[in-house]
Formats: structure tokens, C-alpha cells, sequence
């Protein structure tokens, strides 16, 4: 038996800090990139609605719809790509060194990505508004916005289920992109095929799948900006779904991406240090 | 073989001792029923080929690596459910220099690191930056192997863990550095109450710090004993031999290792001094000398892979 004075881990409160700062530090690079590209689309835009070149739907030329948020997709996409990026699981070995449980330990990290992944959505949607707002004064229609309270919260929840999956090949995975790749792409062909084939049995099976709370895509059209006069709004969206399958879509495939986070945390690296 | 190489050290408060360890990946056996015993307090080394499984054992004590059967204890405390309580008491230098955080500098690390050790001595820790040199304004991504392992060496100490892991701890140093760390460790070892478990090929550099040897081949220990008792039994033997000489098959399994000079033949064998001489007469051999063996010739004895046929 020993007598030796063991030393303590930390507390979760620390870790959480660290990771919180460890993530900040991680992303700096591609939130400067994404802010930068937001800024030039925004002062583009500015300037084409200013000379008049702007097409649209209306005389303001401008409809803030459920397609804004679609970019929100890819920036939680890379956020996961950021956040560890060059420490894949067999490169892993300092992260699952320090005194904390392994899969809470990566799981804190993935919340410090979200987190910081939900302060971005903030500012692109702030950044929308502005948008919309120099561009309604430019043109001089009526700003306005009639959006409910999902379609403000739609574009955290669009964020934070990408960002679950996608985080899922990033933590367990030594080629991530390459699952990236090839899930969304083989979902793509397992939905095309019977349509092109014209099985028509699972292609009614397939309608009412991707129309209801299970459909993928469900949680990305919700969003819809009333920022100018009734009168200039575009028709809506084929894709549009009610709120309330929206908001169940990001429930069942947030805690889905939950789920396979939560599995992916407990995946041990064969090779890891 | 008149005694076998001894592979449990007797007696000894153990800091660290693992129970039939096995761990397979894929078609390889990295270890192989690894009973590993390492005494409170102790400088151990550890010695072993590439790929016998050193890391391996190294990482099951952190839990990086799960066996697939057996079990490890560090300070009497299981290595899986007890996972970060151990780590909270270990200072590791892996062989590998990764972080996994390229973008941050290493003050930024240290910072960081320091956090999750709550016993972290920041005087220590100046110190040893400024004895490895450590330019704290670099990124990790952008150092040297020597570099990051002078990093690892100032995290794993800084924190004065109860247990030090150095897998290969002075790999990629510069002689001048790799002299500094090892008077580093030298002065560690005497003002701070540490267990060590040292990897490495570079033997005879780090010989007058260790007290116990365990010989790592094919996943199991070959031996495992204290430096006093290795010196003691482990001799080398240099004698004349006639034209023909057929050998002495008395000593069949105590020959570690056979070395051939004109008219001579040098053997380091495993006993009592007294009756391999005896049996090395009988045979016919006039024996010259017979003298202590080095660590490092102890190490290319014990790893011998002909060992047992010679």
C-alpha cells in the first residue's frame, strides 16, 4: 500500500473554461475567414442594390427567406472541421492524457465548438438584418418583420444538428471528410434511384418521409424574413414546412446527432497515443 | 539454464503492477500477459526492441489503451475506473510529439496545461522553461521534434507527479539538451518523491539513475528485476577454447549471449558466478576473466533474440 498524497483532477468548471478558450483559439481563424466573406457578400450586395442591379421580386429587390439558412449549414460544418482539425483520433493522445474522463473530456470540447458555433449564427443573423435594412433604405420599400419565434430560433437549430453530425466523423474518425462526403452523397442516391427507376412504392414511401419531422431537410426552411411590404414577398418556398414539423425535425435529428456524439466520444482509437 | 531470469521483484511496495496484461491489435499481440512491477519510488527502465510493446504498456497505465484482458493498478487505483485521478498523478512524455492543437503557441499550453493540474509549481515551471530554452511565443504546429519533446519534458515535470511515464524521453535532443534533461531528471528524482518508467534505447545514458529493469520482448517481460540484482548475476565470461571445443551443455539457457574472438569465445550468462565457471572448465575451457557487464551490454544480452538457443 501506498501513503503517497495523490494530487486531485480538476474540476469540470475549469475544464469547461479551457475548453471554451481552447475553442476560441481553434475557430479564431475560420470565424475571421466566414465574418470576412460575410462582410464583402454584404457590401456587394449594398452596392448592386445602390446602382440598381439588384434583381427581385420586388421594387426593394430583396427577399430575406428560408434559403438564409442554408450557409448556416456549411458554417457549422466547419466549425466541426475546425475544432480538430490536425487531431484526429489517433493523433489524440494529449487531449486524452489530462485528468479528465475521456468521453466527457471530448464531449466538453464538441459543447465549447457549439457554443461558439451559436454566437457566430447570432452575428450572421444580426448581420442579415442589417442587410436587409441598408437594402430596404436603399431601395425604399417597408422594413418589416413578421417572423415567428422559430424562425429565429430555426437557424440555431439548423446549426446546432449539422454541427452534432458533422461533428460525429471528426471525433470518431481518422478521414472525417471522407464520410462527409460520402453519407450525404449515398442519402442522395438512396432518394434519387427510385425516382429515376420510377418505383413508385418507395418513392410514396419517400414522399412522406422527407415531407414529415424525419426529413432531413425539414429543420433548414423554416426561416422566413418579412423584412419588406407584404406585397413584394416571393411565393413560398415548395420546401416550406409547417413550424411545428420543423421544430419537430430539429428535435429528432439533434438528438440524433446527440446520440452518435455521445457514441462517438466512446469510440477508442486503435492506434491513439 | 542453472537459474531462471527473474521476472517478479520480491517484496517491494509496488507504485505501479499490472496482472496478465493482454492487448492484440489486429493480427500483432503488443502485449502478452505483462506483469509488470514497479517499486514506490523507483528509477525503472525499461528496455525492449521496437515493437515489444513498451508504449503499449506505457499507454494502458493512462488508460489511452484498453487491454483486452488482464488488469493494471497505479498507487492502488484501477487504471479504468480510476482513469483520471491516475492522470491527474502522471507526467508523461509520449514517444509521439502531437497536440492536436497546432495553432497554439506553447506559453499558450503551458497555460493551458497548468489548469488541469492543480498542483502545478509555476516557479518549477520558469525554471525549466528557461533551462530547455523554450521560445514561448511558437506555435505547436511549427516545432521541431526536439522542440515539442523539451515542451512535453516541461509539462510532465512542472506539475511534480507522483509517477513520471517517458517513453523515450531524450529522442530528437541535441547532445548538448539531451546532457541538460538528463540532469534535469537527475536533480527531479532527488528533490521530488517520483516513481519512473523510463523507455528508451539510449541505455547507458540514463544507467546511473535507474534502480530496477524490466526486459520487454514479444509483449511479455523476458526479466524484470532490480540493477543491483542484474549486476550481480549477470556476468560476462571471456575464456580460451580448444580447436573443436563441442561446448558445455550444462549451461544451456544461462548463455544470454555469445561473442566470438580468435581463440576465445565471450559469453554473459544468467547465475551464480562461481558454478558457471565450474561448468565452463569442465568443458575444457581455460577461463581469463570474468567481469561485470554494462547496461547496455546487459540490454543486448536480455534482448538477445537467439538467447535461448545459444
Amino acid at each position: 500500500m501506498t501513503t503517497l498524497a495523490l494530487h486531485q483532477p480538476p474540476t469540470y468548471g475549469t475544464v469547461i473554461q479551457q475548453q471554451l478558450r481552447n475553442a476560441a483559439g481553434a475557430l479564431r481563424g475560420a470565424a475571421i475567414g466566414l465574418f470576412a466573406a460575410a462582410l464583402l457578400f454584404f457590401i456587394l450586395l449594398t452596392l448592386l442594390q445602390s446602382s440598381g442591379q439588384l434583381q427581385g421580386p420586388g421594387p426593394s429587390g430583396f427577399n430575406l427567406n428560408s434559403y438564409e439558412t442554408i450557409p448556416v449549414w456549411f458554417v457549422a460544418l466547419i466549425a466541426a472541421g475546425a475544432l480538430w482539425q490536425r487531431d484526429e483520433p489517433t493523433r489524440r493522445g494529449y487531449h486524452l492524457a489530462m485528468p479528465v474522463n475521456a468521453a466527457h473530456h471530448t464531449a466538453m470540447r464538441v459543447g465549447a465548438g457549439w457554443a461558439w458555433l451559436m454566437v457566430w449564427v447570432a452575428v450572421y443573423l444580426v448581420l442579415l438584418c442589417l442587410l436587409g435594412l441598408v437594402l430596404t433604405l436603399i431601395g425604399g420599400g417597408q422594413f418589416t418583420s413578421q417572423m415567428g419565434w422559430w424562425g429565429w430560433l430555426a437557424p440555431f437549430a439548423a446549426a446546432t444538428m449539422s454541427y452534432l453530425l458533422a461533428s460525429i466523423p471528426f471525433v470518431a474518425s481518422e478521414k472525417p471528410l471522407a464520410w462527409i462526403v460520402a453519407v450525404p452523397g449515398g442519402f442522395v442516391a438512396l432518394i434519387t434511384l427510385p425516382y429515376m427507376f420510377k418505383a413508385r412504392a418507395l418513392t410514396s414511401v419517400l414522399d412522406s418521409l422527407m415531407a414529415g419531422p424525419f426529413s432531413p431537410q425539414a429543420p433548414f426552411f423554416p426561416m422566413f424574413f418579412r423584412m419588406q411590404s407584404p406585397a413584394v414577398m416571393g411565393p413560398r418556398h415548395p420546401l416550406e414546412l409547417d413550424w411545428q414539423t420543423s421544430v419537430t425535425a430539429a428535435v429528432v435529428w439533434t438528438i440524433i446527432g446527440l446520440v452518435g456524439v455521445w457514441l462517438a466520444t466512446r469510440h477508442r482509437a486503435r492506434g491513439a497515443q | 539454464m542453472t537459474q531462471p531470469l527473474p521476472t517478479t521483484l520480491q517484496g517491494a511496495n509496488l507504485a505501479v503492477s499490472t496482472r496478465a496484461l493482454r492487448k492484440r491489435f489486429g493480427t500483432v499481440n503488443a502485449l502478452d500477459g505483462l506483469d509488470l512491477q514497479v517499486p514506490t519510488g523507483a528509477v525503472y527502465l525499461l528496455i525492449g526492441p521496437n515493437g515489444a510493446g513498451k508504449s503499449t504498456a506505457l499507454r494502458t497505465l493512462l488508460d489511452l489503451v484498453r487491454a483486452d484482458a488482464g488488469s493494471a493498478s497505479v498507487f492502488d487505483l484501477d487504471t479504468i475506473k480510476d482513469g483520471p485521478r491516475i492522470r491527474a498523478n502522471i507526467g508523461y512524455v509520449p514517444e509521439r510529439t502531437e497536440w492536436g492543437y497546432p495553432w497554439m503557441r506553447v506559453g499558450q499550453l503551458l497555460l493551458h496545461h497548468s489548469a488541469y493540474f492543480p498542483s502545478w509549481d509555476a516557479a518549477y515551471a520558469a525554471r525549466l522553461i528557461t533551462l530547455f530554452e523554450l521560445q514561448l511565443d511558437r506555435k505547436l504546429g511549427g516545432l521541431s521534434k526536439g522542440q515539442a519533446r523539451r515542451v512535453h519534458l516541461v509539462v510532465a515535470l512542472a506539475h511534480r507527479p507522483p509517477l513520471l511515464l517517458l517513453d523515450e524521453p531524450i529522442d530528437g535532443l541535441d547532445p548538448i539538451i539531451r546532457d541538460e534533461t538528463l540532469s534535469v531528471l537527475a536533480e527531479h528524482f532527488s528533490d521530488t518523491p517520483t516513481t519512473t518508467i523510463i523507455s528508451t534505447h539510449h541505455v547507458s545514458e540514463v544507467e546511473s539513475m535507474v534502480d530496477c529493469v524490466g526486459a520487454m520482448r514479444a509483449g511479455t517481460l523476458r526479466a524484470q528485476l532490480s540493477l543491483a540484482d542484474l549486476r550481480a548475476g549477470l556476468r560476462r565470461y571471456r575464456a580460451e577454447v580448444p580447436d573443436g571445443w563441442a561446448g558445455a551443455p550444462a549451461l544451456n539457457g544461462a548463455v544470454l549471449r555469445r561473442a566470438h574472438a580468435p581463440r576465445e569465445i565471450q559469453w554473459t550468462a544468467w547465475g551464480p558466478e562461481a558454478e558457471i565457471s565450474a561448468h565452463l572448465t569442465q568443458a575444457g575451457a581455460a577461463i581469463r576473466d570474468v567481469a561485470a557487464v554494462s547496461l547496455n551490454d546487459a540490454t543486448l544480452a536480455l534482448l538477445n533474440p537467439k538467447a535461448d538457443q545459444t
